[in-house]
């Protein structure tokens, strides 16, 4: 233990590994402060670098990265009224009804530190759960592997935002992709047109730079005119200590919002969004402030104390099931079980066995990436109104770049341009049609795995299929499966529920206001 | 929020949308399970290789029947709801809002923003620049954007070969850039920087092998 530690450190600490922490935090700052840009988009432009990288550090950059993205998201909601990221939108109005009494940087501060504890607090659970999950994940056979799978798809599914049914559409579609090239059973060519290139299966970066870089691109360079937006101005001098003070007093509210988020993020598909929005309704309404003195915003700090320290905290638990089965959380979690894998790494107890210091390097990266958050958070607040200023146009011209070499790079070739070009494409089409692209990143990076487990264990038992429902773990995983499935829609469920209830009261307040 | 999201009956272009994307998704399962079909199998009566194929199709084929039907289904309901709450005469939609409010028993208290009647008016904010995130056109020049990205990429790939990297990178920027209606300056120069950053970054630091065309010997 003390060894692997050790190790640990050693990996942590070589300087290549510093840097690329450094610098994709940095990143991840200024790509989830802009309005519209997204940590999937980010972790889709950071994957053909990984590339290149060790795993530690390749792992180190998208950990950071998403830990900087998802705070860097309450930035543009205190500034414009926008959320950076969707886990920012359930307390944008709060965030910027602080700055137009002139407390956004405190608001601000406030959400940095929640989400510093927050994120802390899931890197513990994560360092504490995943073990015990990933020791029981031991006994598990080709069975129990299709069920965690098939556990995975299903929640993707149902998490998805408008209907169901699109959300199995592109689960379907990313299953399909995912059968492209040599089979696992014969090695028959599947859907390769006889291109010889293709036997080895669409790659996983060309498509997640398509998907999530591309069709970003495509999407704002054929959108319609809007507004120009106008940034207030922020004095961040001096907030150092109402910050604090703010912190200390909603401490419980960190509290529970570090458990709530911790709670809802370990699920299979629910992740950082879903628990901010519940965090935030159960702040709300079980706030003890009542009357007073700028009452109003001291109930918005709150609020926002809880739900801020909820999203950080889920990030991190949305690692527990990826670790312990290897089955992704949430999108970016999707992303990173991509990369490990090209890697030769697979995610999932032979990582409790076998590579311990790469377990133990990842825990730390997550505590660092979590600490270093405080400082570079409290420069970004400082340097919002200019971050903000980056100009669009550019911001496009360089996506596109950057695309085209990193699929380039994969291969040296001009198969994976065409490939980014396409799922660019296709990602352009189903955000206009409304079906979302988690499940379609699931399926691909699922779809070895359900049916590699699935055609081993009828081959085994000569197409038994009680097999997979009468052994032991198997039918604790089954009962486990349907309580996972069964508390995501209800987590969904109050998600949506709090969602509503906060656009109604607003609806209500604009109303008696305008009479 | 919710009431007016559930009476009112989705618009006719969505189950358009929705009868389109469920006619693409059957036409795919039919052409994935003949072809699944046609694999090899690994004895007689097992399939192997077709045998994931083809329940991707079928499923295609199912969730594609399916997303039309249940788009169709929610909009008679919505009618039939909006008949009812017609015939009992509070059709009137500020007071469906209110009435739901209250009767929403899952209507968290407090939980919403509290009205903001002692909060400073937006037009009172000190600002301090705009923010550029306007970079959407009008008209045909939508489809000229978007026709200048998807055809730059193409004579990226075939001109990078001949040009090399770093020309056919800049001008490709460039273009993107400038017809997001940045300045010429602003379009050169983040073309020039752009071209060159990723070249130093890939052909000198990753040692990727970008193509060199013209500027052999460097």
């Amino acid at each position: 233990m003390i060894h692997d530690v050790e190790s640990a450190l050693l990996l942590v600490a070589d300087p290549t590994t510093i840097l690329v922490v450094v610098l994709s935090a940095i990143f991840g700052l200024v790509i989830g402060a802009l309005p519209g840009m997204t940590a999937t988009l980010a972790a889709a432009l950071l994957v053909p670098f990984t590339f290149f990288l060790d795993p530690v550090p390749a792992i180190a950059a998208i950990i950071t990265m998403s830990a900087m993205a998802i705070f860097a998201g309450d930035i543009p909601s205190a500034l414009l009224r926008i959320p950076g990221t969707p886990s920012s939108a359930a307390y944008t109005e709060d965030a910027f009804a602080l700055t137009r009494n002139g407390k956004g940087p405190i608001g601000l501060g406030v959400s940095l530190v929640a989400s510093v504890i927050g994120g802390l607090f899931g890197s513990v659970l994560l360092i504490f759960v995943a073990p015990i999950l990933g020791e029981f994940a031991l006994r598990f056979t080709s069975y129990e592997y299709f069920w965690v799978a098939v556990l995975g798809l299903t929640a993707a599914v149902i998490v998805s935002k408008g209907s169901q049914l699109k959300g199995g559409i592109a689960l379907m579609v990313g299953l399909l992709v995912s059968t492209v090239g040599l089979d696992v059973t014969l090695g028959h060519p599947r859907f390769t047109g006889g291109e010889e290139q293709l036997y080895r299966g669409v790659d996983f970066i060309a498509a997640m730079i398509g998907l999530f870089g591309l069709s970003e691109v495509l999407r704002a360079v054929t959108a319609r005119r809007g507004e120009s937006m106008p940034i207030p101005t922020m004095d961040s001098g001096g907030t150092l200590r109402p910050t604090l003070r703010g912190i200390w007093r909603n401490r419980a509210r960190v509290g529970s919002g570090s458990v709530i988020g911790g709670a809802v993020g370990a699920l299979p598909g629910a992740g950082a969004d879903i628990a901010a929005w519940i965090a935030y309704a159960v702040t709300r309404s079980t706030s003890r402030i009542r009357g007073g003195k700028s009452a109003a915003d001291d109930q918005r700090i709150e609020a926002i104390s809880g739900a801020s320290s909820a999203n950080n905290a889920g990030i991190a638990s949305a690692y527990v099931p990826t670790l312990a089965f290897g089955i992704p959380g949430d999108t970016i979690t999707a992303i990173l079980i991509g990369v490990l894998l090209v890697k030769g790494i697979t995610p999932g107890p032979d990582l409790f066995l076998y590579q311990t210091d790469t377990l133990y390097a990842l825990y730390v990266i997550f505590i660092i990436a979590n600490l270093l958050l405080l400082p570079l958070g409290f420069l970004l607040i400082r340097v919002s109104g200019s971050v903000l200023r980056i100009p669009r146009s550019i911001l496009m011209g360089l996506i596109v770049a950057i695309s085209i070499c990193g699929a380039f790079a994969i291969n040296n070739g001009y198969l994976e341009v065409g490939l980014m070009v396409m799922f660019g494409v296709m990602g352009y089409l189903f955000e206009k049609g409304g079906i979302p692209l988690a499940p379609v990143v699931l399926g691909i990076v699922l779809g070895p795995i359900v049916e590699r487990n699935f055609m081993q264990s009828v081959i085994k038992t000569n197409w038994d299929l009680t097999q997979f429902f009468t052994r032991p773990i198997s039918a604790v995983l089954i009962v486990l499966v349907v309580l996972a499935i069964a508390s995501v829609p209800l987590m969904g469920w109050l998600g949506r529920r709090a969602e509503r209830a906060t656009a109604r009261r607003q609806a209500e307040a604009g109303a008696a206001v305008g009479t | 929020m919710s009431t007016v999201e559930t009476t009112a009956a989705p618009p006719d272009g969505a189950l358009r949308q929705n009868l389109l994307i469920g006619v693409l998704s059957v036409v795919t399962g039919a052409i994935v399970i003949p072809y699944g079909a046609s694999m090899p199998y690994i004895r007689e009566g097992i399939p192997g290789p077709g045998l994931f194929p083809m329940m991707i199709g079928g499923l295609l084929i199912l969730f594609g029947v399916l997303l039309p039907l249940s788009g169709g289904i929610g909009r008679r309901r919505a009618r039939r709801r909006r008949e009812a709450l017609a015939a009992d005469g509070a059709g009137t939609a500020p007071a469906a809002v209110h009435g739901t409010a209250a009767d929403d028993a899952l209507a968290m208290p407090g939980a919403a923003v509290p009205d903001d009647a002692g909060d400073t008016p937006v037009d009172e904010l000190a600002t301090s620049g705009v923010l550029d995130t306007d970079v959407g056109s009008d008209g045909v020049r939508r489809w000229i954007n978007g026709a200048i990205l998807m055809g730059g990429i193409v004579a990226y790939v075939l001109l990078a070969p001949v040009l090399g990297f770093p020309i056919t990178m800049a001008l490709l920027v460039l273009a993107i850039v400038r017809s997001l209606r940045a300045s010429w300056l602003a379009a050169v120069v983040t073309g020039v920087l752009t071209s060159l950053g990723l070249w130093g970054l890939f052909e000198q630091v990753l040692l990727v092998q970008l193509p060199d065309g013209l500027i052999k010997g460097f």
